[in-house]
């Protein structure tokens, strides 16, 4: 059975976003000051139960004391978040009720995607969500939102309004913000962890360029082939070929980084040939 | 931040969602429903009448002005899922025909023609088919109404839209109440229907007839034709036949010796196009331009020595923004007519 100790750092600790290694280092570094903590106050006279208790009492509620460390880890993560959080819910709202009084198209089924994901980052922003405070989480979430803005960003196009420069501008910024945090969530390396090496920072450095020339490959021939079709189109799934290509490279290239580095390398220059074979095509065909 | 002001945030943000949900399901407008204002389709009587088409939240409607007398009458209101097109007087004024269509022409292709007695507000159905009746045109004797109809409703490449196809040329006796193919062309496209005061031939545009080759075909131009309904296959080209820039639309000066036609005037600036007006002179064979607006104008029609013309101040945008203008026959004096497009009678 754990101990008072063990539960109570525990909870501090998961609410990090840190490899096993380091929560493992985390943990025991907090249960030594713990310790410490219960040893001087048993020396004030308390007996054991009151000075563990009072010992973490002293030292603070875990999900702020876990929420701090997260912070010191990844500094202006939670800033960015919440900018990103408040800034999209403003857009949404105000996108949503422009198409609806000046088009009449009420895109609910938009609106609430886009609510609930704004409304998850604010959550996450104020570490009320550990479990979603994970990169493999964060990562999903800025996708499915950056996918949500690309879909507001079409209903900003058909609008014919005064405001339309205005919302499409913060359409934008919140794409590029949603894009920097995936940046950032996924390579960034605080001074205090050398979770990633060099190597396979370079990796996913050139990955996340490859990353939006493939998916605005796609993008782009979706909306072509919705246009020119008038609708979906089986052709049109030949299209999601590069970014299927895209992904697997990079899964492979990240498998491969630790133990198999020529290979690594070598999907990564595959990567990069495909990629400079769809812009050879596009703007020379 | 304290928990509890956290759960109220978020409480308010699902109770704004959940509102703003419920009040789109309320304001939510079908397509039918998103047509408003202005269209291209208007006429002139003799006596300086203007009827034109109207759209309030998707309902067409001809409303009927006269400049020198004050208020506008809605002659004509349908449903919400049909077009009402070219608008059409009878010489004395009496009463409008028009073409009505159903909006979605994939779900049902159906084409009806009315006439409505302004006078007694009676609205008559004079016949109908499955199929596109894009434009009217009385016979000079107005003793039979002819009218393009498509033969197809479909899309010739699948990068097109689906649009009428496979035109002919009809006529509608009234006498007899029967019908008359004049033509069977199966042209790809159609316009401007123009009678000719004999009654012996029409005047339509039309693309040339194409080369053999792919790429001769793309140098066809679209013409004015004059088609004899003796003998519709000797079709002849009666505006200038080594025009470069293609005519969308036409009328006929009353003289029969002059054509105002519409045509781009810009072809090659790269720009968004711009439609002008243009006259020519089938004897003389000399073109002048009317108008200069840099805007799109369409649809001409000569009615007391003057040309009314349509102005789309938003072409190329997603909607319209037609304005009715007036010059005189030699393009000077260009005035735009207000139409009062709110508070109308019945």
């Amino acid at each position: 059975m754990k101990s008072k100790f063990e539960a109570y750092v525990e909870k501090i600790v998961s609410q990090t976003d840190c490899t096993n290694d380091e929560k493992d280092d985390l943990f025991e570094e907090l249960m030594v000051h713990l310790e410490l903590s219960r040893e001087e106050l048993m020396s004030q006279g308390m007996s054991e139960n009151e000075a563990e208790l009072k010992a973490m009492e002293l030292f603070g509620i875990e999900e702020d004391i876990g929420g701090q460390i997260q912070q010191s880890i990844y500094p202006f993560r939670k800033e960015l978040i919440l900018t990103l959080s408040i800034g999209c819910i403003l857009y949404t709202i105000s996108l949503y009720l422009l198409s609806l009084f000046h088009d009449g198209n009420a895109y609910i089924g938009w609106l609430l995607v886009s609510m609930v994901v704004s409304t998850t980052f604010f959550l996450i922003a104020l570490n009320q969500i550990p479990l979603l405070n994970r990169r493999r989480w964060l990562n999903t979430l800025f996708i499915i939102h950056i996918f949500t803005s690309l879909f507001g960003y079409s209903i900003v196009s058909a609008l014919e309004h005064p405001a339309q420069l205005a919302i499409a501008i913060a359409n934008w910024v919140i794409i590029l913000l949603s894009l920097v945090l995936v940046y950032q969530t996924t390579i960034y390396e605080s001074k205090s962890q050398k979770v990633l090496g060099k190597e396979s920072k370079r990796l996913h450095q050139l990955n996340f360029i490859l990353g939006m020339v493939t998916i605005g490959f796609f993008l782009f021939f979706i909306g072509a082939g919705l246009m020119l079709f008038g609708g979906f189109h089986p052709s049109m799934i030949l299209t999601s070929l590069p970014l299927c290509v895209w992904i697997c490279l990079y899964y492979g290239q990240m498998k491969f980084i630790q133990k198999h580095k020529r290979m690594a390398y070598f999907l990564a220059f595959v990567s990069i040939v495909i990629n400079l074979s769809i812009l050879l095509v596009v703007f020379y065909r | 931040m304290k928990k509890k002001n956290i759960i109220w945030i978020v409480g308010f943000l699902v109770f704004v969602t959940i509102i703003l949900s419920v009040v789109g399901m309320f304001f939510n407008k079908s397509e039918d429903e998103k047509l408003n204002g202005l269209t291209g389709f208007y006429d002139v009587s003799d006596e300086g009448t203007i009827a034109y088409v109207y759209y309030s939240d998707g309902k067409p409607e001809i409303r009927v002005y006269h400049p020198e007398q004050s208020g506008v009458e809605k002659a004509v209101e349908l449903e919400n899922d049909k077009y009402i097109l070219d608008p059409t007087f009878s010489a004395d004024g009496s009463t409008i025909t028009y073409i009505s269509t159903n909006k979605d022409l994939e779900e049902t292709l159906k084409s009806t023609v009315y006439q409505v007695n302004l006078e007694t507000k009676d609205n008559q159905e004079l016949f109908s088919f499955a199929s596109a009746i894009t434009e009217i045109e009385f016979s000079d004797n107005e003793e039979s109404l002819f009218y393009l109809m498509a033969g197809v409703f479909q899309n010739y490449s699948p990068i097109a839209s689906k649009r009428p196809h496979d035109f002919d040329v009809h006529e509608y006796r009234f006498g007899d109440d029967k019908h008359l193919q004049h033509t069977e062309m199966k042209e790809y496209s159609m316009h401007s229907l123009q009678i000719a005061p004999d009654n012996k031939s029409v005047f339509v545009t039309m693309d040339e007839v194409a080369d053999t080759t792919p790429e001769e075909s793309f140098e066809v131009h679209q013409r004015i034709f004059e088609i004899p309904l003796e003998e519709p296959s000797k079709r002849m080209v009666v505006s200038d036949p080594n025009r470069e820039v293609d005519i969308f639309d036409f009328t006929m000066v009353p003289n029969n010796k002059e054509i105002v036609f519409q045509s781009i005037g810009n072809v090659d600036s790269g720009d968004t196009f711009q439609y002008e007006l243009y006259k020519y002179n089938l004897e003389t064979k000399q073109e002048e331009q009317l108008t200069n607006l840099k805007e799109y104008t369409a649809n001409p029609v000569i009615r007391r020595n003057q040309i009314y013309f349509m102005v789309d101040k938003q072409f190329a945008k997603r909607d319209s923004a037609y304005h009715l203008y007036v010059m005189n026959m030699d393009g000077t004096d260009v005035k735009e007519i207000q139409l009062p497009n709110n508070e109308t009678s019945e």
